[in-house]
């Protein structure tokens, strides 16, 4: 009753209408934070351009193997090569995780250069197309970064790990991985990487996960590639991470690539460890997968200044600092860990591999031409080799 | 004979080997060789494809127990710990430890010569694969290893410790001259 | 659903705190509460 009384004077001496008002001029800059920030984030909705090849046969998308991601943010391009005759089917897959850039870039490059002969090959490049619409929190990660290509200065986006919590959303406290209810942290829940085999009335993600497994199902594909990149002090890194059924053809792949002077190490695909492409494909389909990582500076704790720069040139002068200790498991030196270089090593791998199953399977090959290789690319660098 | 040397030669000069031992310290081992890890990296699949390369009579058993070893004439171990491999083979670290300490026994009980090999370059060295090293080649009557994972001397001083020849080689393909000419 | 039912309470948090920005006479309070509402209201419209 006091308090009333109280107000009813405030009101009467102008003091709560001034507060009202302040409560409005705040409201108002806070839209106008909101309108500003909002432009920032919805810049990161726009899809990247890609420039395919003549060699396309056509541009199909996710939706086609899961009905329900249709009109979803997590509906994403397919693209689609077919030779003039028949062989086996590749299947390759850039941008599982969003802000490991060399895995999109290098299926890019894929795409907008290859020639096929015989055989079919599908590239997604954004495997996960809700986690490129933002960055990850806290990590001060650029929105994107740019390249200067022969049709001009192209902009490509630089996404968080996982899809964006706008498109799925909340996070359980702990994610129970569909069908072997393995327990990881909540956030796990939007990993495209650990949503494998996923479900077809699942999460945003695991829907995701269900297309791809129903497009390596129904389109018979023989070989499939998960392009990656992890921190430089991750133990598993400039390495092809295979299913059992890959082994053979991985280790001669990778003996081919050391011919080559590029060092790859070979990892068994952990049977009790689940949700994972090179497991779960390996284990619901007939295709032989792989997985392959490069090391980039910009995902690791050591970094220092989160710039468009690192990611495009990965010099970093802490790990420089950490190389120069030996405290690296890879030869880290001024020359850094170029974009260039880790989509060279994917693409040279991806070709080493191809090679190596063309070797094993000599009466149905998959013959692609117009690949650069490692040499190449860091001779005369990935902006060379997109349209 | 002498044209078998200079081939032999000139054979691990090509393969960029560097060699620490002359072809007459080397111990001869003989074919069949069962091939094990010692830490599950999958450095393993990598050597069975070098003994295929190099005509070596193998069979690759990543997690091979004593009761693997007969019929073998060799027992060779790859060392390199993988967090992967350990989950691949469903095992945990200690009890790998465990198992390659009672291989390496029983091989020597059976007085099988072991054949240690490290081609995992630094990816296979630190703190995780180091003590998985350190047994295997404290166990091998010979030691092949990939320069890259010997920077530091490891392997060389293990081996001139105790007195066991040592190879090594430039890249992982140097391996496989080595390992034919161990056992012609 | 599950969604839909936390976007629903990110929009009642979200017109508690204008109700709350009104009856505070603080301006620095004020300000804190622009803070808490920017974030939710961005939520809300699923921009991030």
């Amino acid at each position: 009753m006091k308090a009333g009384i109280s107000a009813k004077q405030h009101v009467k001496s102008g003091i709560v209408a001034m507060h009202h008002m302040r409560a409005v001029g705040f409201l108002v800059v806070a839209a106008a934070l909101c309108v500003a920030a909002s432009a920032d984030f919805l810049a990161m909705w726009s899809p990247d351009e890609f420039h395919p090849s003549p060699a396309l046969t056509r541009i199909d998308s996710l939706s086609r193997y899961c009905p329900s991601l249709r009109g979803t943010r997590a509906d994403t391009r397919i693209f689609v090569y077919e030779g003039a005759a028949s062989g086996p089917t590749l299947l390759v897959l850039g941008g599982t995780h969003p802000n490991e850039p060399a895995g999109f870039m290098a299926a890019t490059v894929l795409l907008e250069n290859i020639i096929i002969r015989t055989g079919r090959v599908f590239i997604i490049p954004q495997a996960c197309a809700s986690g490129f619409t933002c960055t990850d929190p806290l990590e001060g990660s650029p929105q994107t970064f740019s390249l200067q290509t022969q049709s001009g200065k192209r902009i490509f986006r630089f996404g968080g790990r996982a899809a964006n919590v706008v498109d799925q959303w909340p996070d359980p406290l702990v994610y129970l991985h569909y069908p072997s209810g393995q327990q990881l942290s909540g956030n796990e829940t939007r990993n495209l990487n650990r949503a494998y085999p996923g479900r077809q009335d699942g999460s945003l993600t695991e829907q995701t996960a269900f297309a791809i497994v129903s497009l390596i199902r129904e389109e018979h594909v023989d070989l499939a590639v998960d392009l990656h990149e992890a921190a430089p002090e991750i133990p598993i890194i400039n390495a092809i991470v295979t299913h059992e059924k890959g082994r053979e053809l991985a280790a001669n792949a990778v003996l081919n690539l050391e011919f080559e002077n590029l060092q790859f190490a070979l990892e068994l695909s952990p049977a009790n460890f689940h949700g994972l492409s090179h497991r779960e494909w390996g284990d619901w389909t007939p295709v032989i997968p792989f997985l392959m990582e490069t090391s980039n500076p910009i995902q690791g704790r050591l970094r220092g200044t989160t710039s468009e720069q690192l990611i495009v040139d990965g010099v970093d002068p802490w790990y420089l600092i950490a190389g120069r200790l030996g405290t690296m498991r890879i030869t880290y030196d001024e020359a850094g860990e170029s974009l260039s270089g880790r989509v060279g090593r994917h693409l040279q791998a991806l070709r080493a591999l191809v090679d190596v199953y063309n070797e094993e399977h000599p009466d149905s090959a998959l013959v692609l031409e117009g690949l650069p290789g490692y040499g190449e690319l860091t001779a005369r660098g990935v902006h060379q080799y997109l349209r | 004979m002498q044209h078998r040397t200079v081939l032999v030669a000139f054979i691990l000069l090509l393969s960029g080997a560097m060699v620490q031992v002359s072809a007459q310290d080397r111990p001869k081992f003989h074919a069949p060789v069962l091939i094990t890890s010692a830490g599950q990296s999958a450095d393993v699949t990598l050597a069975g494809s070098l003994c295929k390369k190099a005509g070596i009579e193998a069979r690759v058993i990543a997690a091979a127990t004593a009761a693997d070893l007969k019929g073998f004439k060799t027992l060779m171990i790859v060392a390199g710990f993988s967090s992967k491999g350990l989950g691949a083979a469903g095992t945990s670290r200690e009890q790998e430890l465990e198992r390659v300490m009672k291989i390496i026994a029983a091989a020597q009980e059976a007085k099988l010569p072991i054949l240690t090999l490290h081609i995992g370059g630094k990816a296979r060295r630190g703190t995780q694969s180091d003590d998985f090293n350190r047994i295997a080649s404290e166990a091998g009557r010979y030691i092949l290893v990939v320069k890259q994972g010997n920077d530091d001397g490891f392997f060389t001083k293990i081996a001139g410790d105790r007195k066991t020849p040592i190879e090594v080689v430039e890249k992982i393909a140097g391996v496989v001259a080595p390992l034919s000419a161990a056992f012609k | 659903m599950v969604h839909l039912v936390y976007i629903g309470i990110a929009a009642c948090c979200a017109g508690l705190v204008v109700v709350e920005m009104f009856s505070e006479k603080r301006w620095r309070e004020q300000l804190a509460l622009v803070l808490i509402l920017i974030p939710l209201v961005l939520r809300i419209l699923h921009i991030k």
